[in-house]
């Protein structure tokens, strides 16, 4: 059974996290007419806003590991692991970016028969750009809460995915403008 | 040349990465054939990656708890349906859906007026009656896929974690966007 302390920090960081997604939401209808000016963007945006969850939050896991087991000091962020982690995260970015972008390309010809290549620059761009402002959040947070004496694993979920949604949006519109 | 660490990390987490979010994108097809309703939802837009996270969440509370119910044996697959630590997490999960649906369906709107979309009674009650629909819909699919996979893995030695979580959320990523854009042609 759930006792009741639990379903209130459910109650809670539910609530802050949805609230953090509407703020998102918000971004979108800012840049809705050059969403819609793009053919593929609504195929596209569910695929990045799960990114931020996949990459962010799988780093944030690893290096609360390597805290807990001491491979890691909570006293600096300057490490190799560290370092390793976020070539990784950002290789990862990169391919997932891709992906997304030719398949939301795919998509949109097949089922839409809509020739739109820009849609694989703007998810390039956006994974890219959203990993550049995320990675260092990601990293200073999970120090931070574990200096604190924190649990980052309990904490770093609601954290990523209300913050990364936020990020994401930002990134699709700077993507948008650019291409 | 990369680092042996550095190639592991990309090795690993490639390909479900890529699984996960091809997934998630197939939900997307189903937003891009409402996009001419949707300029015109406002609500529905800023609702949008809420409810994305909302479902997601869940998918992974419920993954891991099962996981742990397994685990410490408090279920068992016979009569699984009969287990009272099943009954209770089931109600807390649909009872905090339910309310964070609403609240969300409800915030949503508003900004949207504030933006200047037109208040409308029954269109807000359409804007919840989705969200809710969305969000029942999809906690019991949750649950069908959790208790399925979760007996099915766990019989075979595996850790369900390792399956049921990025399962629950790939689909309940695709399920949200998929059931929002289902519920958009159905109601609105």
């Amino acid at each position: 059974m759930l006792p009741k302390y639990e379903i209130e920090e459910i109650l809670f960081a539910e609530f802050i996290s949805v609230t953090g997604g509407v703020l998102a939401g918000l971004g979108l209808t800012l840049f809705i007419d050059k969403i819609l000016a793009q053919p593929g963007l609504f195929i596209l945006l569910p695929g990045l806003l799960a990114m931020r969850g996949d990459i962010s939050a799988t780093m944030a896991a690893r290096l609360t590991a390597a805290l807990h087991l001491h491979r890691l000091k909570p006293t600096t962020t300057h490490s190799k692991l560290i370092r390793d982690n976020t070539i990784a995260a950002f290789a990862l970015a990169l391919l997932d970016g891709a992906a997304l972008g030719v398949v939301a390309f795919i998509a949109t010809q097949l089922v839409f028969n809509t020739y739109n290549p820009t849609i694989i620059a703007i998810a390039l761009i956006a994974a890219l750009a959203s990993t550049v402002f995320m990675l260092p959040l990601t990293t200073v947070a999970v120090f931070w809460l574990f200096k604190h004496g924190f649990e980052p694993d309990d904490i770093m979920g609601p954290y990523v995915t209300t913050i990364g949604d936020i990020i994401m949006i930002a990134s699709i519109y700077l993507a948008v403008i650019l291409v | 040349m990369i680092e042996r660490h550095i190639w592991r990390i990309i090795h690993e987490s490639a390909g479900i990465l890529l699984i996960a979010s091809v997934i998630s994108m197939f939900g997307g097809i189903g937003l891009e054939m409402m996009r001419t309703k949707l300029a015109f939802l406002v609500p529905i837009i800023i609702l949008m990656p809420a409810l994305n996270d909302m479902i997601g969440d869940f998918g992974a509370i419920i993954a891991s708890r099962f996981t742990l119910m397994l685990f410490e044996k408090e279920i068992h697959e016979k009569k699984w349906w009969r287990e009272r630590p099943l009954h209770h997490l089931f109600m807390v999960i649909m009872g905090i859906g339910i309310l964070s649906a609403i609240y969300v369906a409800i915030l949503s709107y508003f900004i949207a007026v504030a933006k200047g979309f037109p208040f409308d009674l029954v269109m807000i009650q359409k804007v919840i009656l989705i969200s809710v629909i969305a969000t029942i819909l999809l906690v019991c699919i949750l649950f069908a896929v959790s208790i399925i996979g979760g007996f099915y893995v766990y019989r075979k030695k595996h850790d369900p974690d390792n399956y049921l979580i990025p399962i629950a959320t790939a689909l309940a990523d695709f399920g949200s966007m998929i059931m929002l854009a289902l519920l958009i042609m159905w109601l609105i």
